[in-house]
């Protein structure tokens, strides 16, 4: 949206090795984003294009071995997070970056009630005392909109709905009012109507607090309906980056476009949805040059042969795909789906 | 004959048993009153969100649950009293295909093995011929004969669903629950399931009960829509009428939260900002949607009607049409 503002969090080249004694499986190879400060960042992919590998890295919770992980930067508010040590990482996580995972049901604990779960971000970072907890506690809880909180500060994870667990989820991301919330599909597990009150949630949320939120989702419905700028991801790299309406408007990379394509909607009643031919390659036996060559219509000689650069289209657009970038696309996305 | 299968005033409540003697203390009323029907080589759509009730009506169809009450028609027999003998026919017409592509597969034995199951309740005893109709099947789902030797690890979840619907298909039935298919594979893996499931459908005249929570794909395949809330259907239309001239508020509620592409950022939805109450929620006289309406009133509270007609074909419960 407004490219002067600083970016808080900036990775470049980041790399997630797996190691094992057959194989070396590259989840992520060099990955560049930065997240600015008050906006929403989508990371888009299919399951196991790295997405959720790649925030797990930079948060240090990716176990080294069977782990490498290597980067010429990963930088939050000016600050190098990868050469820390666990400790000052410890200072950081939960404090000024929260975290918001997938499923709440496995990533609360079952033994302790949402009280404790909230007040422990609370007791740690920033040593309050417990009259102040109690209190910060129940403004967290009813932040998030959940009914009563005083009565619910006694409840147990497997008392609540799954909308409410992942609400108190995101009341623990908040208690230590992070500049940046790092949400990793955290409405995948829920239904349509309660991911709508998240999605409001989240985008209210981050006006209150002037944070900055890195979204990992792979529903592009909730991109379009939250990003700011967004990041498609597939195999291990960045494809595709732009603000979010021209990118989902126009996309470029044909791996983007061919996901538009196969998304079913009734207004495609009757045409045959486009499916993308063959499959994922696996992280230790990637293609040569670009990864998504096999599967591609526009594949041409050097994209079996050149890792191909990322090509800029209009402001902030742009998309590693040197053949896109030779063609005219402002033909409407569809004619695929209609011929078959 | 319309209709593969018609469903009437069909019932389940589930004892809710609490302490020592596992005494009967409430019920919880997952399945009131559903009635709908599927034309034949047609698919009709049931939705709803999780708890709704949807998955216990297919078992019920299926009869690996008793119904309380009401009628199962398929073609033009009611079939809910059936015992599990008077039903073996029938197993092989009424076939289902499950969400989990992982767990719906016996791990120990071979594809071409689990696929020779059903070809023996057809009939099919000979090695050489049940070899033969399993690479037939196959290559009606998208994949290689070679695949009859492997063992389901060995594929991925798209392969997998596409021979849990080899499987169903293996003893040529005429209705296919599907059991939410799509919802557990990424995008461009269910655009290939779904444009499978609908060339079946034009080469085989199958009927479809599609069972999902994604509007997305149940207005891009379906031709009937049913939505259910709590127990009971909402609201039953043709597909195109549900969607353009939706009348229920609870299927406007469901249509203005699910993601739409042409949508953009700033027309995200405003719905009730109250949590929906689970699945066991306290009995509450009159329309079970009151809670979360955004207008209810005492006729709600003592509205205790049934589908009522609002055009053709399209049925709604709610007093307001």
């Amino acid at each position: 949206m407004n490219s002067q503002q600083e970016a808080i969090l900036s990775v470049e080249n980041l790399k997630v090795y797996f190691r094992s004694e057959e194989e070396l499986a590259r989840a992520v190879d060099g990955v560049d984003f930065e997240v600015r400060r008050r906006e929403t960042v989508c990371l888009v992919g299919e399951s196991g294009c790295g997405k959720t590998v790649s925030a797990l890295a930079l948060l240090g919770l990716v176990p080294r071995p069977p782990g490498e992980i290597t980067a010429a930067r990963v930088r939050f508010c000016g600050e190098d997070l990868l050469d820390r040590s666990d400790e000052a990482l410890q200072a950081v996580r939960g404090r000024r970056i929260g975290m918001v995972f997938q499923e709440p049901q496995t990533s609360l604990n079952p033994v302790f009630t949402i009280g404790e779960q909230i007040a422990e971000p609370l007791r740690i970072h920033l040593a309050m005392p417990a009259a102040g907890i109690r209190e910060r506690t129940l403004s967290l809880l009813s932040d998030v909109g959940i009914d009563a909180p005083e009565q619910r500060l006694a409840a147990y994870p497997h008392q609540l709905s799954g909308g409410e667990r992942q609400r108190v989820m995101i009341a623990m991301a908040l208690a230590c009012d992070p500049e940046l919330i790092i949400a990793d599909e955290p409405t995948t597990a829920l239904d349509v109507t309660v991911q709508a009150q998240i999605l409001r949630l989240i985008n209210r949320l981050q006006k209150a607090h002037a944070m900055a939120v890195l979204y990992i989702t792979h529903d592009l419905g909730v991109v379009s309906q939250i990003a700011d700028r967004v990041y498609v991801m597939y195999a291990g790299v960045i494809v595709e980056t732009g603000p979010a309406e021209p990118l989902m408007k126009n996309p470029r990379h044909p791996y983007t476009r061919a996901l538009l394509e196969s998304l079913p909607s009734r207004r495609k009643r009757g045409l045959r949805l486009y499916s993308i031919p063959g499959t994922v390659p696996h992280p230790a036996y990637k293609p040569a040059g670009c990864p998504f060559h096999p599967r591609c219509d526009l594949a041409i000689d050097s994209c079996r042969e050149q890792h191909p650069g990322m090509c800029a289209f209009e402001e902030g657009h742009a998309a590693r795909c040197p053949v896109a970038a030779g063609r005219s696309f402002f033909d409407p996305p569809t004619p695929k789906a209609a011929e078959k | 004959m319309i209709h593969t299968l018609r469903v009437e005033n069909l019932k389940k409540h589930f004892p809710v048993r609490r302490g020592f003697l596992q005494r009967t203390v409430g019920w919880v009323r997952a399945v009131e009153d559903v009635s709908f029907a599927v034309e034949v080589g047609r698919t009709l759509g049931l939705v709803g969100e999780s708890g709704c009730g949807k998955t216990t009506v297919a078992r019920m169809i299926l009869k690996l649950l008793p119904a309380d009450s009401g009628r199962i028609i398929y073609k033009g027999t009611d079939i809910c009293g059936f015992s599990d003998r008077d039903m073996l026919p029938l197993r092989r017409e009424i076939q289902v295909v499950f969400q989990d592509p992982y767990g719906s597969l016996n791990p120990r034995m071979t594809v071409g093995q689990t696929i020779a199951e059903g070809l023996r309740m057809k009939g099919i005893r000979e090695r050489s011929r049940a070899r033969d109709e399993t690479a037939r099947l196959l290559e009606l789902v998208g994949m290689t004969p070679a695949s009859a030797d492997r063992y389901p690890h060995e594929f991925s979840g798209g392969q997998r669903q596409r021979i849990g619907i080899a499987r169903a298909l293996s003893v040529e039935p005429s209705l296919v629950i599907c059991d939410e298919p799509v919802s557990a594979l990424d995008v461009s893996i269910q655009a290939q399931i779904l444009n499978l499931l609908k060339d079946l459908q034009e080469r085989l005249g199958l009927s479809y009960l599609f069972i999902s929570h994604d509007l997305n794909v149940v207005g891009y395949l379906c031709h009937q829509v049913a939505v259910m809330h709590r127990g009971q259907i909402m609201e039953c239309a043709p597909a195109e009428a549900l969607f353009e001239n939706p009348l229920h508020p609870y299927t406007h509620a469901l249509l203005a939260a699910a993601p739409d592409l042409g949508a953009g950022k700033k027309a995200a939805p405003e719905a009730a900002d109250s949590e929906p109450v689970a699945a066991a929620p306290p009995h509450t006289e009159g329309c079970r949607f009151q809670s979360q309406c955004s207008e209810p009133d005492d006729r709600c509270r003592q509205f205790n009607g049934d589908l009522t007609k609002a055009a053709e074909g399209h049925y709604v419960r709610c007093w307001r049409t």
